[in-house]
């Protein structure tokens, strides 16, 4: 079934939201895509389109948003916060519930998006499920790393480019306050309300082990390892998609395995 | 047909708003996302000046670079076509089908199916906002797509190319020497020169050389004589020409006058307005090179709707 383009919100902070109906029109099942930052949002587009077309062919009911100051949803990045993104994955899941009649719930997340649902998890009502693939569990470990990017990329620019260290990241603002909030993130605080947790790790991902044993207390916790380490941040993209097979199989059995 | 967002324009400007003082603050613009086209395979969002600003008869359209869906490289179709509705310019951001959130096509050529697909975007901005003629920006692959649109369709009456058809002159090369020299030494362009040397006997040197094998590479500009045959047969037409470069291909394009130079003695030559910024890359990946795209489209817009309506007058 074709997509079916949504704003959501009030108006002065309408999200823009992609709903992939369930192949099986009885369905109630759903589940909440939650985007990278920045340039990864960018790169990641079309795995998560290919990714919400294979669970809405498998009976799930698909949401995917773009936060408020990114994609094509409303305001900048500038006005954007850890606090307001995280609001707005809660908004994103009533949508599903209310709107589209969904009564069980998952949340996906990549990267730091993944850490957004965790926290989001904890405020407000949490979802039945969270699908987590790399997850931001160390903030200060994630900004060194992103900073090393966009400094590779500025290799390769004019010299102005060292002018934009710090308060941006491969051709987005990264504002004081974000970052600060960034930063905050520890595996020992990092906490989730979902009543299982399904982390799918690249070989390259680091911070997984050091966080799953302290998470399990409050919540179920599976770790499956993939082949595939994707390049999350990276400022290339135009010339190809990347969609890795093992991290997207791995993302459809989370969702699918007994909550 | 009354489209949704001129009906929305009308009722904010009678105050009859449900929400909140807040929320109804004007931003300048109204935006609203859908789909629409054959079967309503493809997806965009419209971008319309809120009422009060003066509009003109003019809309931009943007769409995929590459395989990036409509937002744009780092979001920049969607600083674009903001900074265009507070000029009263609205616009349409969309993926073209396959791309993006646009559903696949059924079996079709690839470059015709994008003519039809700008096409398609045309006539529902054109409903949508009450405007006749269009502005396509054309990013990288996208500036083909532009340029073939605008030779099947009357309705657009300019076409700006951002690092697409490019043609070397003996200033590139000499140009590109003194880079080499300068970072490389002597040796290192002597090199150079004679692998360029090797690469000209092997394509021959009418053929325009494609900006690097970075681009897409299914897009290879043709001749330059017939780019300028067929630029000037737009430009007959009315349709106004620009082309933007970033200084991420200085094997291909290195100054701001190259096109004149490699079309000179043809109408192209001197009608074809042309933006260098050397400082910028390809994909403009600080927030500076960002804004400074931004307002050289933003005003190049401006002035050909201006331009419009003062011969209407």
């Amino acid at each position: 079934m074709k997509v079916r383009p949504m704003r959501i919100g009030p108006r002065g902070r309408q999200l823009v939201a992609m709903h992939h109906p369930a192949a099986t029109s009885a369905s109630r099942r759903g589940v909440v895509f939650c985007n990278p930052f920045g340039q990864e949002a960018i790169r990641t587009h079309r795995l998560l389109r290919v990714l919400a077309d294979r669970l809405a062919a498998a009976g799930f009911h698909v949401l995917r948003f773009d936060y408020f100051g990114t994609g094509d949803s409303e305001g900048d990045e500038t006005g954007a916060t850890l606090d307001r993104w995280i609001d707005d994955v809660q908004l994103a899941d009533a949508m599903l519930r209310s709107e589209i009649g969904v009564n069980s719930s998952a949340w996906f997340g990549a990267r730091l998006g993944a850490t957004i649902a965790m926290l989001a998890s904890r405020r407000g009502a949490p979802p039945e499920r969270l699908v987590c693939w790399d997850p931001v569990l160390d903030g200060r470990a994630y900004l060194d790393e992103i900073d090393a990017a966009h400094r590779e990329a500025g290799r390769d620019l004019p010299a102005s480019v060292a002018d934009t260290f710090g308060s941006e990241v491969l051709g987005f603002c990264l504002p004081e306050r974000m970052r600060q909030a960034i930063a905050a993130i520890r595996p020992s605080a990092l906490g989730c309300e979902a009543r299982s947790v399904h982390v799918v790790a690249g070989m390259g991902h680091r911070g997984t082990e050091e966080w799953a044993p302290a998470a399990s207390v409050t919540t179920r916790v599976s770790v499956k390892r993939i082949e595939s380490n994707m390049v999350w941040m990276a400022n290339s993209g135009m010339n190809g998609a990347v969609v890795p097979q093992d991290g997207m199989a791995a993302v459809v059995e989370a969702l699918g395995l007994p909550a | 047909m009354d489209g949704q967002l001129r009906h929305e324009r009308r009722r904010r400007a009678a105050g009859r708003h449900g929400g909140s003082r807040r929320s109804a603050r004007p931003a300048g613009m109204i935006e609203r996302t859908c789909a629409f086209g054959d079967g309503g395979n493809l997806v965009g969002t419209f971008c319309v000046p809120e009422e009060g600003v003066p509009r003109a008869d003019l809309g931009l359209v943007l769409f995929n670079a590459g395989f990036l869906h409509r937002v744009g490289p780092h979001r920049i179709n969607v600083r674009m076509a903001r900074a265009l509705a507070k000029r009263g310019i609205a616009s349409l951001r969309f993926d073209l089908a396959g791309q993006g959130d646009s559903e696949a096509p059924g079996r079709r050529e690839y470059r015709q199916g994008a003519v039809a697909d700008l096409a398609a975007a045309m006539s529902e901005l054109g409903r949508e906002a009450g405007v006749t003629r269009f502005v396509l920006f054309g990013f990288c692959s996208g500036g083909f797509h532009s340029y073939d649109a605008a030779q099947a369709d009357d309705r657009i009456a300019g076409i700006l190319l951002y690092d697409a058809f490019a043609y070397r002159t003996l200033r590139t090369r000499l140009n590109r020497m003194l880079m080499v020299v300068r970072s490389k030494g002597w040796r290192g362009a002597f090199a150079g020169v004679l692998a360029a040397l090797a690469r000209a006997f092997r394509r021959g040197n009418d053929a325009a050389q494609p900006p690097s094998p970075e681009f897409f590479l299914s897009f290879k500009p043709p001749p330059r004589r017939e780019f300028a045959a067929t630029a000037g047969a737009l430009l007959d037409r009315g349709v106004k020409i620009g082309m933007i470069y970033s200084g991420s291909f200085p094997r291909t394009i290195n100054y701001e006058e190259q096109l004149r130079d490699a079309l000179a003695g043809t109408r192209a030559a001197q009608a074809i307005s042309c933006r260098y910024f050397a400082g910028a890359d390809h994909t403009a990946t600080t927030t500076a090179m960002q804004a400074q795209l931004v307002r050289y489209v933003e005003e190049w817009v401006v002035e050909l709707a201006a331009r419009r309506r003062a011969a209407r007058t």
